[in-house]
C-alpha cells in the first residue's frame, strides 16, 4: 500500500523548491507574520513579550497560505497534463496522496521552523519556557497538517487552479471558523451539551486549548481525524477518477 | 504476457470499450488501429490501470491490473498520448524519478540511462528542464522514462503524433528493435506506422475489436490490397 511513497514525496518536495510559487508564499508568510507580530501586537515593545500571541496568529496566516501551496498538488497535474502519467505509475492511490500530503506538510513545517528566530530573540530578552515553546510548535505543526489535508482534499475535486484555490480557501476558512455554538438557541434546555458538541468541532477552540497547555485527548483525536478523514476522501477521489 | 479478458468500459450511455478480448506475447509489435473515437485511448488506459474496467479483467504477467496493481505494473510501461512530463524537472531528474519507482540500482540506472540516451539521442538535453524541450524531445524523454527499467510490456498511445519525419523514423526504428525481445503495443491511426513497425494489427471500431490479424492479412481483405482501403472499408460509417 505504501510502496513508492518515498519517491513521490521526494519528487513533490523537490518540485516545490523549484517552483517560484513556494518562494513567493514563503516571502508572503514572513511578511504577513512579521507585520502582524510587530505592528499589531507590539511584540518586543511590551515589557513581557508573549510568544502565545505569535502562535495564535500563525494559524490564521496558514489558513490563507496553505490553499496557495496545495493548489499545485492536483490542479498543476491537470494543467500540465501529467495526471494520466501520474495515475498510471506503479503507485497506489494511498501512497500517492500520502506522498503529496507529506511534502506540503513538510514545507509548512519548514515555514514554521523559520520563525524560530523570534523565540531566540525573546529568550535573549526575557524568560521563556522552552518546553512550552516546543509544545506550541508541535501543536501548530499538527494544526497545519489538518489544514493541508482539508485543502488538498478540496482541491482534488476540481480541475481549474483558480477554483482549486478558492475551494481550498473556502474549506480552510470554514474549518477554522466553524463554531456551531452560535447556532445554539439561548433558551435551550440542553445548552451545555450543545456547547460541548459545538466546541469540540471548533478548530480554533481546539487549537487554543492545546496552545494554552490544556492537553486533552479529544483535541488530539480532533486533529488526527481532521488529517485522516480528508486524506481518505482524497484517496477516494483518486479511485473515483479511475472508475 | 498481456491478457485482456472480455473488458468493457462505459461513460454514461456511451460504450467506449465493448467486450474486448486479446492476448499479446513477447517478441511482437502490435498496432492498435482505429478511427478517432474508436476507443483506442480508453483501451490503453484500461490496460495501464488508469481506468478500472466495468467488466472483465486485464492480466499482466498473471497479475490483475485492478486488484494487484503494483505487481502487475512492475514490468510494464505506458506512455500516454500527450507525452506529458513534469515541467519543473530536468530530463535526468525525470528519468531518475521513474527509475526510483522500480527500485533500480544505481549501476543499472546509469547503464540504462547511457544506452537510452544514445539510442534516443538525448545526450544534448539530458540536463535541460523538461518544460523547455521541443515536442520531439518531450516524446523521446517520455519514452526513455518509460523504458528505464526495461519493461517486458510497453504501451504507447500515438507515439509519433506531431513529430517530423526524421523523429518518426527514429522512434519507429527503435520500437521495431525493442519489440524483437519485448511486447509492444502502439495505438495509432497512421497506416504508414502499421506497415513500418507492426507484425500484428488489432482493429477497433466503436469500442469493439473487429479484426485481429497481420498487416498482410488486413491488406488482403480488399481488392486494392492496401491497409488504408481495408481500414476504410471496415470502419467507414455511412
Amino acid at each position: 500500500m505504501f510502496d513508492n511513497l518515498l519517491p513521490v514525496y521526494l519528487k513533490e518536495l523537490r518540485s516545490y523548491f523549484q517552483s517560484r510559487m513556494f518562494w513567493f508564499v514563503f516571502a508572503v508568510y514572513i511578511l504577513i507574520l512579521m507585520t502582524a507580530v510587530f505592528v499589531r501586537t507590539g511584540f518586543l515593545l511590551e515589557t513581557d513579550s508573549e510568544l502565545t500571541s505569535v502562535f495564535e496568529m500563525q494559524i490564521n496566516v496558514f489558513v490563507l497560505i496553505v490553499p496557495a501551496l496545495t493548489i499545485k498538488l492536483w490542479a498543476d497535474e491537470k494543467r500540465f497534463g501529467t495526471m494520466e502519467l501520474t495515475l498510471s505509475l506503479p503507485v497506489s492511490g494511498t501512497a500517492l496522496v500520502l506522498g503529496k500530503f507529506l511534502a506540503v506538510w513538510s514545507l509548512c513545517g519548514l515555514l514554521i521552523i523559520s520563525t524560530f528566530g523570534l523565540c531566540l530573540t525573546t529568550a535573549a530578552l526575557t524568560y521563556v519556557d522552552l518546553a512550552e515553546i516546543l509544545l506550541n510548535y508541535l501543536v501548530l505543526i499538527s494544526a497545519c497538517g489538518s489544514l493541508c489535508a482539508v485543502s488538498m482534499a478540496a482541491s482534488s475535486f476540481t480541475t481549474q487552479p483558480v477554483s482549486a484555490f478558492v475551494l481550498s480557501l473556502a474549506f480552510c476558512l470554514l474549518v477554522s471558523l466553524l463554531n456551531l455554538t452560535i447556532f445554539i438557541p439561548e433558551d435551550s434546555l440542553s445548552l451545555e451539551i450543545w456547547l460541548r458538541a459545538g466546541n469540540s468541532l471548533h478548530f480554533v477552540q481546539q487549537y487554543s486549548q492545546l496552545l494554552s497547555g490544556r492537553f486533552s485527548m479529544s483535541a488530539v483525536y480532533y486533529f488526527v481525524s481532521m488529517i485522516v478523514f480528508p486524506l481518505w476522501l482524497n484517496v477516494m477521489s483518486v479511485e473515483w477518477r479511475k472508475n | 504476457m498481456l491478457v485482456v479478458k472480455n473488458i468493457s468500459k462505459s461513460f454514461g450511455t456511451v460504450k467506449a470499450v465493448d467486450k474486448v478480448n486479446f492476448c499479446l506475447s513477447n517478441g511482437e509489435v502490435t498496432a492498435l488501429l482505429g478511427p478517432n473515437g474508436a476507443g483506442k485511448t480508453t483501451l490503453l488506459r484500461l490496460l495501464s490501470g488508469y481506468y478500472y474496467p466495468d467488466f472483465g479483467e486485464v492480466l499482466i504477467n498473471n497479475h490483475n491490473v485492478s486488484s494487484d496493481r503494483l505487481q502487475a505494473l512492475k514490468n510494464f510501461a505506458y506512455v500516454p498520448e500527450n507525452g506529458a512530463l513534469y515541467p519543473e524537472m530536468s530530463v535526468v531528474e525525470y528519468i531518475r524519478f521513474m527509475a526510483s519507482l522500480y527500485q533500480l540500482s544505481k549501476q543499472n540506472f546509469e547503464d540504462n540511462l547511457a544506452s537510452l540516451s544514445r539510442e534516443l539521442g538525448l545526450a544534448e538535453v539530458i540536463n535541460r528542464q523538461c518544460e523547455t524541450l521541443s515536442k520531439g524531445y518531450k516524446r523521446r524523454v517520455a519514452l526513455a522514462g518509460a523504458l528505464i527499467h526495461r519493461p517486458d510490456i510497453l504501451l504507447l498511445d500515438e507515439p509519433t503524433e506531431g513529430l517530423d519525419p526524421n523523429q518518426k523514423y527514429m522512434i519507429r526504428d527503435f520500437l521495431r528493435d525493442y519489440g524483437r525481445r519485448h511486447t509492444v503495443l502502439i495505438s495509432t491511426h497512421i497506416m504508414e506506422e502499421v506497415e513500418a513497425c507492426a507484425g500484428r494489427v488489432l482493429l477497433l471500431n466503436k469500442g469493439k475489436l473487429i479484426c485481429d490479424t497481420t498487416p498482410d492479412g488486413l491488406k488482403s481483405l480488399t481488392p486494392a490490397n492496401d491497409i488504408e482501403s481495408a481500414f476504410r472499408s471496415m470502419t467507414f460509417d455511412k
